[in-house]
């Protein structure tokens, strides 16, 4: 075999070194580029297809999300619950928070001319309305505060936690 | 039923229809342009009297919204001017442009490969050190044609905040960046059997040098300051700077007396390349060239999904 053609008559170390060099800084490149683009593609899935937004509960045990609010069922259930109110009502007309028991959502009504709120059993997916003409006897915040010393040692700190709202809310301007 | 909204922009609706529930249509739309950069002003949500008329844009766009009260699910938006460029359809358009690079750029990688490392002859004076030639001068054109193509577009971004402008600058800047690097490393490679030294403070050599560091300058302006006003004005400086260096690199062999050779390739004057050593090059400048445009498509994909999260955000 004619080694000449690799040892390129003395030049062969620089030759292939230039050229490894350069095919292996375009595929870093490459590689990196297409990480980056295989992440964002997971974005711009859920951007154009979930769009507008359902409701979604994640299950840390299981690891496993599930639609609670839909979209396509919300806006008829709702007419049939609400007989004094006529207009369509959708998810993003109202603000989530969920209580205590890990069961009961609260949807607070975004519309200022519906007074009503509502009620959703998770478990039993159950949509109900809130019977106190649109009182709720419990306050609701913008950020839940939960001070107090973690242990002996620790300073007293306070934590703040941001309750579970509607991404897409669009409130409206009244 | 049809009304105006303001002049240029149109809402033709069907069927009967209660205000508050076109005003939840109109939300959507107005949310959606908002999102498809449609509309370039800030988003707002639409009110029922309407005040949201003077954020709307003068420019014409003509909105057929067909809307049944008992189907409100199935509506059709129409935007023809925009509806190739809606995002969906870019999407696919730019995948299919990066399968159909992919599928043939490794015959060509190969192809030049072959070319420019056995079948190529050797340089009368240069022996087979010549071969760093194929990747050295292709990767220089590209990084010059890169900040070339930055400078511009920054500028453009600067006076007239084209954001498709700053997607491209973005998405084009780690490319020019990385030939730069090529160039310079296979140049100083190059150097060694040539001049006996990798590396000289001669004009070409020290200009390309500030290159490489007006890219890096230019990366790190736009990733780490969070201004988006700042960034942009410093990113336009820096490249008015760049594009004053490109003159010095490309003038730098003819003004100076510099150990670089002057350009054998000339696309107004005569080539004074042999055609057998050029059919290799232009091999692999194409294959350059397909690279960057596969980069390019994977990174302007991504920087359009990163700036649509950002408007979701937003609302």
């Amino acid at each position: 075999m004619n080694l000449n053609i690799f040892l390129m008559d003395g030049y062969g170390m620089y030759v292939w070194s230039a050229f490894v060099f350069t095919f292996l800084v375009c595929l870093i490149l490459y590689f990196k580029t297409r990480n980056k683009a295989v992440l964002a593609r997971g974005e711009e899935f859920n951007y154009i297809t979930d769009y507008p937004q359902d409701l979604y509960l994640y299950d840390h045990t299981t690891k496993q999300d599930k639609p609670i609010i839909s979209y396509d069922w919300f806006p008829s259930q709702l007419k049939k619950i609400t007989k004094s109110y006529n207009y369509p009502l959708f998810p993003e007309d109202f603000a989530y928070y969920l209580l205590n028991d890990n069961n009961t959502l609260i949807l607070v009504s975004a519309q200022k001319k519906f007074y009503q709120n509502l009620k959703f059993n998770i478990q039993n997916k159950k949509l109900s309305l809130v019977d106190n003409k649109g009182k709720l006897d419990f306050i609701i915040s913008s950020f839940a505060r939960s001070c107090g010393y973690s242990s002996l040692k620790d300073n007293f700190e306070c934590r703040l936690y941001k309750p579970l709202i509607s991404r897409n809310l669009i409130s409206s301007i009244e | 039923m049809r009304f105006s909204l303001k002049k240029g922009v149109r809402f033709i609706i069907k069927g009967q229809i209660n205000i508050l529930f076109l005003r939840h249509k109109l939300n959507k739309i107005y949310s959606k342009l908002c999102l498809k950069k449609i509309v370039k002003k800030s988003c707002f949500s639409l009110v029922e009297d309407y005040s949201i008329l003077p954020y709307l844009p003068q420019s014409s766009i003509r909105l057929q919204v067909k809307i049944s009260h008992s189907k409100f699910l199935k509506n059709k938006i129409k935007v023809p001017m925009f509806e190739f460029l809606s995002p969906s359809n870019l999407f696919v358009l730019l995948n299919k442009l990066s399968k159909s690079i992919k599928t043939i750029i490794i015959p060509l990688i190969i192809i030049s490969l072959v070319f420019s490392l056995f079948l190529s002859p050797q340089d009368f004076i240069q022996g087979n050190s010549v071969r760093i030639m194929y990747v050295h001068v292709p990767s220089s054109w590209i990084a010059l044609a890169c900040f070339s193509l930055i400078g511009f577009l920054t500028i453009l971004n600067f006076l007239f905040k084209i954001k498709n402008a700053l997607i491209v600058y973005k998405s084009l800047a780690p490319i020019g960046l990385i030939f730069c690097l090529i160039s310079l490393v296979t140049g100083s490679i190059w150097g060694q059997p040539t001049w006996g030294t990798f590396w000289a403070w001669d004009a070409r050599l020290s200009s390309m040098l500030v290159l490489f560091l007006l890219y890096i300058i230019f990366i790190c302006s736009y990733k780490f300051i969070k201004d988006q006003n700042l960034s942009s004005k410093i990113c336009a400086g820096i490249s008015v700077l760049g594009i004053t260096n490109l003159f010095i690199v490309k003038y730098s062999v003819d003004l100076w007396s510099t150990l670089h050779q002057p350009s054998s390739v000339q696309i107004l004057g005569k080539t004074s390349i042999h055609k057998s050593m050029l059919l290799p090059l232009s091999l692999m400048l194409l294959v350059f060239l397909l690279y960057c445009a596969l980069i390019f498509l994977m990174k302007y994909r991504t920087e359009i999904i990163r700036m649509k999260r950002k408007s979701l955000k937003r609302l």
